[in-house]
């Protein structure tokens, strides 16, 4: 029955050489490459796990015990066979070592003609700056084709994962990482945050929109126009809050989610986290977004960050919370 | 069945003491209530309740270890295995100051100058450094003198020895304090002034606690053999606290190498 | 003889490991089951993917954290290296006691310290929310009370160090005569792997933890970056203990399972020379592949293909032993009592577990799956259904040992097919989400996956159901158990040549050794 052991691991063997042959073929995009590589690991596994377990409820059956006192037969080893299991282990770790080796080379080597776009990631929130300077917060708009992703993150840790696309980055702050994707088919595509960042965790979700390249183009040019030319400030106000992600945190309907709802901000009462006691109003909205940790309000985790926006964006944005009532 | 035990050799009897001893549990209140202290001054904004119960800790700390050496030296025999034990402990107190010195490097290598530019001019004190060098050594050289005192039995001399080893560990911590106490009033140079600081004090602070470490253990061995309870017999204290003493020693020897000497070069400047 | 202590004094001021390991016992089974009641919350408030059911976002994210520390620090670690490690080496090496066992009962009450700062952390304000892990900046920065978290690892370290250091030392000094390095049971080798991991990689974590504290609460800028800090040190630092840790476990396990295996086939260990070389190797490779968590963080490209080599090439020696413990099954004479059916349900479920560990460690495997449901169900397939199983079945093997009665083997044999059967199934469907990239630790999952984590809750419960006759079994069978003999196993080892319970002395004197522990079917 060794012997038998032993012809499963060659069996082993014996399968992973015309697989790793098709795995080189789909090499040359990374997403195709992670399927192609865990087909062979789900083959080779399950035939170790089979190698392994088959003997094992064999010997049991077996070499049931017979009489009260019976012993084993006294073995002590065999070298032979101790270096044979350790070398095809060896080979199999080897083999898929290189393949996953060289598949990650191509994970890192973004091609030339990537289209580029810069990610920031706050709390709970994914903000991109596309090569043509728009500005969007959880809807990520990209050409259909190549992308590399620059990522960094402005408080703590998060990530940067697109299933779809079998790749995940962390986003760090501080610091710039990177990962690109071959966005073959336009459509859209879920984004989740796998490195934990507290309490909004779950909900850090974003969408990547891969469009035509015509239709990305005429995307890029109707946005570049209308930012927020020729809005209200109430409605710039609303614009700004929808896609600075304000809506991650806070509700517009009187719920109280990660931070209190902004329904009836402007002119409640409001009781800080040090006790002090006051009636909210522009100066103190203005306070809030500009350094959020100055009034810590009473019952909440102090995981707001500061906007960077402009007197006149903060102007609008009061302007419209004023009309939440 | 039969055994695998032979019983034909008869070993000398061994006394198997009923050993009930109270003192683990003492220092284990100690050191429990060292983070309750912290936590009720830092986390809890108590200063005052935290500052107390600090002190609590301190004296439960000192009365159980002391109870403890008490009762450990007043058995007639010892087995000797703590000189193996303190080789062993010595090799996690160097992966301890690995961990330190390697977030030093990671730090230090990643940075494109080194230290910072907002480090004060006066920063590193070197001169300052070499005399904490000199007292360090020379201690240790003192407490090898000690320990050889106390193979010849020569307990008294042992003890002059001895006592003068803690004092020149004494002075190391005097003057390591002045030092700090210079730092951070005069060059403005602080735990949070930038991550060359941040390191600088965590890890001539982390020494330091060593040197405190060794300076009980000096005490409680001075006190032993003042009561006479350590002799030609009875090494093993003495061994144990001379071997922890000399790796303090060469960890100092590593602290002034990073902390002083290569930023006082000022890479990248 | 008979001065032995007794009462309650006899237990708070003991310096016997007896004694002291029956209190880790307890200590340990009680943070399982804290374990335990917060997986039962987070498996429940999962039934649903669009409501809360018992727990908002922040408190489930509590219940992970003190679930995972719990498990992994106040009951994995401890019931090895502190109950099988005190109960076993003594009686294994031919020793009357630890070389310091004052210090033995100092390691225990400093754990006991630890687990109430523990449990502060999932009760008082300021709660844990940080995961196991501890990750700054969020650590730093988010609301919780970090101290909780850093203090518990500092006086679990305190412990597990001075342990270490005095098992170390027994383990070279106090072995009887006769009781050479080749005699020692595998059991014995495990948890000296384990131990010298404990040795040089708490420290490192206890200074990791330290300057977490000291960021939090001193404003140094260790892991800051925008003050010249690095928050990958930490993770650096943590994972270079935190990765050799699951071997500070998986040692002295793989040592049990070969102990239980011997014995109940009456046959000695296949390979023992390479066993101990695999054990050896482990706890030396175990400490180069911590960046395999980092293979995402924004390491350089050239360390993380580094630790992949190192990573996946523990499946060598971990391989060695599988097949010598097939090996020793071969002509055997096997009796499937309870501790070998766990013993056997290991070898399955651990390769199960180590093969997407192998998946894990390569790397551009890990570059879809890290941090989801895929890394969840792989280590609860090896530390929940391996590890902490092999415990279950190695204390039913001692049980006789150190309670002098015999377990009921019918009902301990229903159970484990009832845990096995819920446990096996309960993680299976983390696989699947794992491979469509669903990440771990959030409160709620896509609607999509409702029906997979329902099918993980409501085998967990099955899973714990067993869980719960186990216990009882324990308890019953301690109490009203049959009288058990020296040694219902036939076996071989030292500690089944005494007497059950083993006297207070364990040996009347210091036995001499004439032959290893597996010497089985030796021609004459
Ligand atoms: C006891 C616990 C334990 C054990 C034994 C292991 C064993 C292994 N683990 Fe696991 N692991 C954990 C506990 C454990 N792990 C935990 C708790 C985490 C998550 C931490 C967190 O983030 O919270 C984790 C996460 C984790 C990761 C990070 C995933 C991520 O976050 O992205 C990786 C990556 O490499 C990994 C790899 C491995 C490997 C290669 C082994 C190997 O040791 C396995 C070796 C065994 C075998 C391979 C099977 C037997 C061998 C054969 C039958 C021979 C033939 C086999 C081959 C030729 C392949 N583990
Ligand atoms: C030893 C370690 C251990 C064990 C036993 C378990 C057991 C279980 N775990 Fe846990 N788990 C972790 C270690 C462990 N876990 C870790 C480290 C994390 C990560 C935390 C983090 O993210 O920070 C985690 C996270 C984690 C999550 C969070 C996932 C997420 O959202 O990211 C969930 C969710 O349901 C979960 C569920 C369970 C369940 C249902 C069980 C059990 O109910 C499984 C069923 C098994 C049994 C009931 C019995 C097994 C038998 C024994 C254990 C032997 C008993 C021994 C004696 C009696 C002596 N675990
Ligand atoms: C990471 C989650 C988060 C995001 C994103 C966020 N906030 Fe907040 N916010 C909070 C929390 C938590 C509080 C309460 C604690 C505090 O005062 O910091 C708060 C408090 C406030 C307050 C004071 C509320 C009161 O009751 O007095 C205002 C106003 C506010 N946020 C506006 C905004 C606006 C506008 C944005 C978007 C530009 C925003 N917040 C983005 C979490 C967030
Ligand atoms: Cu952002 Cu998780
Ligand atoms: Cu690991």
């Amino acid at each position: 029955m060794l012997r038998t052991l032993m012809s499963g691991l060659f069996v082993m063997l014996a399968l992973l050489m015309p697989n790793l042959a098709s795995a080189v073929r789909d090499m040359a995009d990374p997403a195709d490459g992670w399927d192609s590589q865990f087909r062979i690991w789900a083959i080779i596994s399950s035939v170790i796990y089979l190698v392994v377990t088959i003997p094992l409820v064999y010997f049991v059956v077996k070499y049931k015990r017979r009489t009260k006192d019976e012993e084993g037969a006294y073995i002590e080893g065999n070298v032979g066979l101790e270096i044979l299991w350790t070398v095809i282990p060896l080979v199999i770790i080897v083999l898929l070592g290189t393949q996953s080796w060289a598949l990650f080379n191509n994970y890192r080597k973004p091609p030339k003609d990537a289209f580029e776009a810069k990610v920031t990631a706050s709390m709970y929130k994914y903000e991109m700056i596309s090569p043509d300077g728009i500005r969007s917060v959880n809807e990520l708009r990209v050409p259909a084709g190549h992308v590399k992703l620059n990522l960094t993150s402005s408080d703590v840790i998060h990530n940067f994962a697109i299933p779809a696309f079998r790749v995940r980055e962390d986003m760090v702050p501080g610091r710039l990482t990177y990962l690109w994707f071959n966005a073959k088919t336009p459509g859209t595509y879920q984004v989740y945050c796998a490195e934990f960042c507290g309490s909004g965790h779950s909900q850090m979700l974003a969408k990547v929109i891969v469009m035509p390249k015509p239709d990305y183009e005429k995307w890029v040019r109707e946005n570049q126009a209308t930012q927020t030319a020729g809005l209200s400030p109430e409605e710039t106000g609303k614009k700004l809050v929808d896609s600075l992600g304000c809506t991650g945190c806070h509700s517009v309907d009187g719920e109280a989610k990660l931070g209190p709802t902004l329904k009836g901000i402007v002119g409640r009462q409001v009781e800080l986290a040090d006790g002090k006691k006051l009636t909210s109003d522009d100066e103190y909205i203005k306070v809030k977004l500009k350094d959020p940790k100055a009034t810590l309000v009473k019952g909440f985790d102090p995981m707001m960050q500061p906007t960077g926006m402009s007197d006149t964006d903060i102007a609008a944005v009061t302007a419209y919370l004023k009309t939440l009532k | 069945m039969e055994s695998v035990i032979s019983s034909t050799l008869k070993e000398e009897h061994h006394h198997h003491e009923v050993e009930l001893s109270a003192w683990p549990l003492v220092v284990a209140i100690g050191a429990f209530l060292v983070p309750i202290a912290f936590m009720l001054a830092y986390s809890w904004a108590i200063p005052f309740l935290g500052l107390l119960v600090a002190g609590v800790a301190v004296v439960t700390l000192v009365v159980g270890l002391f109870g403890w050496v008490q009762e450990v030296h007043s058995k007639k025999q010892e087995a000797g295995l703590s000189k193996v034990a303190i080789i062993i402990f010595i090799v996690s107190e160097i992966a301890l100051f690995g961990g330190l010195f390697g977030g030093y490097l990671f730090t230090m290598l990643f940075a494109d100058i080194w230290p910072p530019a907002n480090t004060p001019e006066g920063v590193p004190p070197i001169a300052l450094a070499v005399l904490l060098t000199v007292f360090l050594i020379s201690s240790s050289g003192t407490m090898h003198m000690a320990e050889e005192k106390l193979v010849h039995g020569q307990v008294d001399s042992f003890k002059s020895w001895l006592i003068f080893t803690f004092i020149l560990g004494a002075l190391f911590l005097s003057f390591m304090a002045f030092e700090w106490y210079k730092l951070i009033g005069h060059e403005h140079f602080s735990i949070s002034t930038n991550e060359y600081s941040t390191f600088f004090f965590t890890i001539t602070g982390f020494h330091g606690s060593h040197v405190i470490v060794g300076l009980v253990m000096q005490f409680f061995l001075i006190i032993l053999a003042s009561q006479n309870k350590i002799g030609t017999k009875k090494l093993t204290f003495s061994k144990t606290t001379g071997l922890y003493w000399h790796f303090v020693d060469v960890v100092w020897l590593m602290v002034v190498s990073f902390m002083y000497i290569i930023p006082y070069f000022k890479v990248g400047q | 003889m008979s001065n032995e202590p007794k009462g309650f004094k006899s237990w708070l001021f003991t310096t016997d490991h007896k004694k002291i390991a029956i209190m880790y016992l307890f200590t340990a089974l009680t943070f399982f089951v804290v374990g335990l009641l917060l997986a039962i919350v987070m498996r429940t408030e999962q039934l649903s993917q669009t409501h809360k059911i018992i727990i908002d976002a922040k408190l489930y994210n509590v219940a992970f954290t003190i679930h995972g520390a719990a498990m992994v620090l106040f009951w994995m670690i401890p019931i090895v290296l502190g109950f099988f490690a005190n109960y076993l080496v003594p009686l294994m090496i031919g020793a009357h006691d630890v070389a310091f066992p004052r210090l033995n009962a100092l390691s225990y009450w400093l754990y006991v310290g630890a687990g109430l700062i523990a449990v502060c952390a999932l009760v008082l304000p300021g709660r844990l929310d940080i995961g196991w892990t501890g990750y700054p900046p969020y650590s730093i920065v988010g609301g919780a009370n970090t101290a909780f978290y850093v203090f518990a690892v500092h006086l679990l370290g305190a412990s597990s160090i001075a342990s270490a250091v005095n098992f170390i030392t027994t383990i070279i000094t106090l072995r009887a005569p006769g009781m050479t390095w080749g005699r020692l049971n595998l059991t014995i080798w495990g948890l000296l792997g384990g131990f010298i991991i404990q040795l040089v990689g708490v420290p490192v974590l206890a200074a990791a933890v330290t300057l977490l504290l000291f960021d939090k609460y001193l404003g140094t800028s260790f892991y800051d970056s925008f003050k010249g800090g690095n928050p990958l040190l930490y993770e650096h630092l943590f994972w270079f203990y935190a990765h050799p840790a699951v071997y500070v476990v998986a040692l002295p396990v793989f040592g049990v399972v070969s102990d239980i295996i011997s014995t109940f086939s009456r046959k000695k260990i296949y390979g023992y020379t390479s066993m101990v070389i695999a054990i050896m190797s482990i706890t030396v490779l175990g400490f180069e592949t911590w960046v395999h968590h980092l293979y995402v963080a924004g390491t350089l490209n050239w360390t993380r293909v580094l630790f992949m080599w190192a990573t996946i090439l523990i499946g060598v020696p971990t391989g060695i032993k599988t097949f010598n413990w097939l090996a020793t099954l071969h002509k055997g004479s096997i009796e499937l009592s309870a501790p070998m059916l766990y013993a056997l349900g290991f070898i399955s479920l651990f390769t199960i577990g180590g093969v997407t560990g192998v998946a894990n460690g390569l790397l551009a495997f890990d570059t879809h799956v890290h941090d989801s449901h895929w890394v969840v169900a792989h280590f609860h397939y090896v530390l929940a259904l391996s590890m902490s199983m092999i415990c279950l079945g190695g204390i039913y093997y001692w049980f006789p040992k150190f309670t002098g009665k015999m377990y009921n083997d019918g009902l301990a044999k229903f159970a484990f097919w009832l845990t096995l059967f819920g446990a096996l199934i309960a993680f299976l469907p983390q696989f699947q989400m794992g491979i469509d990239g669903i990440p771990r630790r959030y409160w709620k999952v896509p609607v999509e996956y409702t029906t997979h984590m329902r099918i993980a809750s409501i085998f967990s419960y099955i899973a714990i159901l067993g869980f719960l006759l186990t216990i009882y079994n324990f308890i019953h069978s301690a109490l009203k158990g049959a009288p058990a003999p020296a040694n219902p196993w036939g076996s071989r080892s030292l500690e089944w040549q005494i007497p059950s319970p083993p006297p207070f002395y364990n040996f009347e004197e210091i036995p001499v050794i004439t032959e290893g522990p597996y010497e089985y079917g030796k021609p004459k």
